[in-house]
């Protein structure tokens, strides 16, 4: 293989590894904005991921599964929600018991619908779509440019979460809430509504995630499919100093080292898979380590709002 | 007195409450949740093996909660027990087959040891970079879990594999095994299984950590940081050193729970060595309040439902995944804070007012 097929190979290959990565990435972004901390990301993502799967499986169709997984997701995500905003419960506790009634649930349920443990039957997946003229684009084109639908959703999600974010009144009272509640409260916005709905966005995003995953890279669900994932992304969150297209853009930094890892096992690099498959995991440590920006955090991220202090 | 008393009302509750959702759930999906419920009590104490085989799986489940209870004190969220202890497993396993001639007083000392020494750099690294580089010990704890994860499943497939098929490094010598309790065949004595003496270590480990936590300047400071890192900066403590010590201190009793199953049960490791014990701390350590005796008590219960749910598996075809459901749903109702109750409560009973107030108009 030359080096420019090789690389095409890896940038193709990244875009399509990173998807379900930067969807999370969005998520912990939406979640962290409005000051809450939503580690239950991995959760929902594998929420998402069995949802989308068990949709396409009684509907027969990929599109609907992709719907019944955001919305599992989303539903997931608004639990969470309730413990963390409502009752305020510790969010780093209340998103590990998510994560820890995923893994569970999930196995739950193949045993209950499949009757079988740790692996699902294939469903119908989603397609491969080619973007007319670009992917005609020599030598890149086809490689790039092909992707299964879900993919190309990122972008304009992508750019529509910065806009949400930067331009709309919501996106403004979202910062408002995760730096400075009592004075977001004390011009008349609602903190708890605010952050229920940044974690129903949240969830939605996480579930797009995790039916990437399971319906758009597969066509299955595989018992804890999501390996990690939405750690990954809560770190991609941080490198991209909360905001979309950063988080995005450092979620495609750590697609790349699965990407790596994949490319150089097609081209039969004499390396114990192992050592391959670590890859993305020691990066993320690396990455955190190296780019301590506590500073452009939410001000008031993790700290829950008492709505009943009278303002 | 209060705050033990409110100490007690969370672990209380959500014990029975997390056993009633998921009784609901197995109900709702055709199941019968009371005899559920009785092979799963069966499977944990039905005979003096299975009783025996609850205190084996109670001693790992013991030291991870107890090394999640260390870091949480502190406020640090070490949830990458898991790859700590596997890193102690390792180091125990690897270590073992040079120490065949070597007295046992020496060796299985030296062993705990050296998987403390292996848990402890493991949880050493996620607490420098928190320390140091503010890295969220969420994130790197668990991304380590997956390097050590990476790391014995290379070894045990590679270099440290045994001749055969099986994945996994050569057994330990004889001399070096812990000794079990009991033996199948005394007379008078009910043969408890593989029990070994590795409970007393466990046991030992409580002890040492509730002196540690209470009587040492060290404990102190940990639990200062824990309360508020600015309140101890304030009264001249050495936050990043309280947090780096501490990290590594909770990682060595993971990794030495590592090396005690490998000394006492499995005898080497290999790719199916841990069932998850060190996410299953992350909820012995909550359930028991982050206290010694707590986690003592809380590893008790999680031996029961793990080895009974294993045993009712096999038995009624129930599946073991409602142990980590019960497991999920006991962290999400510990996690509930009693004044988010209240306040619940106090808007519920404003809006009735209001409400009250409204109708009168």
């Amino acid at each position: 293989m030359t080096t420019i097929a090789f690389l095409v190979l890896l940038v193709g290959t990244t875009i399509r590894i990173s998807a379900p990565i930067a969807f999370a990435a969005l998520a912990a972004t939406h979640a962290e904005r409005s000051g809450v901390i939503n580690v239950g990301i991995e959760g929902c993502m594998l929420f998402g991921a069995f949802g989308a799967v068990y949709g396409s499986h009684v509907s027969g169709s990929a599109a609907v599964g992709v719907l019944v997984g955001v919305l599992t997701s989303a539903f997931a995500s608004l639990v969470l929600a309730f413990f963390c905003i409502v009752l305020q419960s510790n969010q780093i506790v209340a998103g590990m018991a998510i994560n820890i009634l995923a893994l569970g649930m999930t196995r739950f349920g193949l045993d209950q619908i499949w009757g079988q443990p740790g692996v699902s039957p294939s469903v119908d997946g989603l397609g491969v779509l080619k973007l007319p003229l670009l992917s005609k684009i020599p030598v890149a084109g086809e490689s790039i440019f092909t992707q299964n639908i879900i993919v190309f959703l990122l972008v304009p999600i992508t750019i529509g979460s910065h806009f949400l974010l930067r331009r709309t009144a919501f996106g403004a009272h979202t910062t408002a809430v995760g730096e400075l509640p009592s004075a977001a409260a004390s011009v008349g916005i609602s903190v708890w509504r605010t952050r229920f709905i940044a974690m129903a966005i949240s969830g939605a995003l996480a579930g797009l995630g995790g039916a990437a995953l399971s319906l758009g890279q597969l066509t299955y669900f595989v018992e804890a499919m999501t390996a990690g994932r939405g750690f990954i992304a809560l770190a991609a969150n941080i490198l991209g100093r909360w905001t979309p297209i950063g988080a995005v853009l450092a979620a495609l930094l750590f697609g790349a080292a699965d990407a790596l890892q994949l490319s150089l096992q097609v081209l039969g690099v004499e390396l114990p898979a192992q050592a391959l498959l670590v890859l993305p995991y020691l990066v993320t440590v690396v990455v955190l380590a190296a780019s301590s920006r506590r500073a452009h955090a939410p001000k008031a991220l993790g700290e829950p709002y008492d709505a009943t202090t009278p303002t | 007195m209060t705050s033990r008393l409110t100490g007690l009302i969370r672990p209380l509750t959500a014990i029975p409450a997390a056993l009633v959702s998921v009784g609901i759930l197995l109900a709702l999906t055709g199941d019968d949740p009371f005899s559920a419920m009785a092979t799963l009590a069966d499977g944990a104490f039905g005979s003096s093996q299975r009783t025996g085989e609850t205190l084996t799986s109670f001693v790992p489940l013991a030291l991870t909660g107890l090394a999640v209870a260390i870091g949480f004190r502190a406020g640090l969220f070490n949830i990458g027990a898991e790859g700590q202890l596997l890193m102690g497993a390792l180091s125990a396993a690897a270590a073992g087959p040079f120490l065949a001639d070597v007295p046992p007083v020496l060796s299985v000392p030296f062993v705990m040891v050296l998987g403390m020494l292996s848990g402890a750099l493991w949880g050493f690294i996620p607490g420098y970079l928190k320390a140091v580089r503010d890295a969220n010990e969420v994130i790197t704890t668990l991304m380590l879990s997956y390097v050590a994860f990476f790391v014995t499943e290379y070894l045990v497939t590679g270099p440290l594999k045994t001749d055969g098929v099986l994945p996994a490094t050569d057994l330990l010598p004889e001399m070096l095994r812990l000794p079990r309790l009991t033996e199948p065949g005394q007379v008078g004595i009910p043969d408890l299984g593989r029990l070994h003496a590795g409970v007393f270590v466990a046991l030992a480990a409580l002890a040492v950590a509730a002196f540690i936590a209470h009587r040492t300047t060290f404990g102190l400071r940990s639990r200062l940081v824990g309360r508020s890192v600015t309140a101890s900066e304030y009264a001249g403590l050495d936050v990043r050193r309280t947090i780096i010590q501490t990290m590594a201190l909770s990682g060595s009793i993971a990794g030495l729970a590592g090396a005690v199953q490998v000394l006492g049960v499995s005898y080497r490791l290999s790719s199916s060595f841990s069932p998850g014990f060190g996410f299953t701390g992350i909820a012995i350590a909550l359930l028991g309040n982050l206290t010694a005796i707590g986690v003592l008590l809380a590893a008790l219960l999680f031996a029961v439902l793990q080895t009974g749910g294993q045993v009712m598996q096999r038995l009624s075809g129930t599946p073991s995944s409602i142990v980590t459901i019960i497991q999920g749903l006991i962290i999400l109702f510990v996690a509930t804070r009693i004044s988010g109750i209240k306040q619940v409560s106090t808007m519920l009973v404003r809006r009735k007012a209001r409400g009250r107030r409204r109708g009168e108009e």
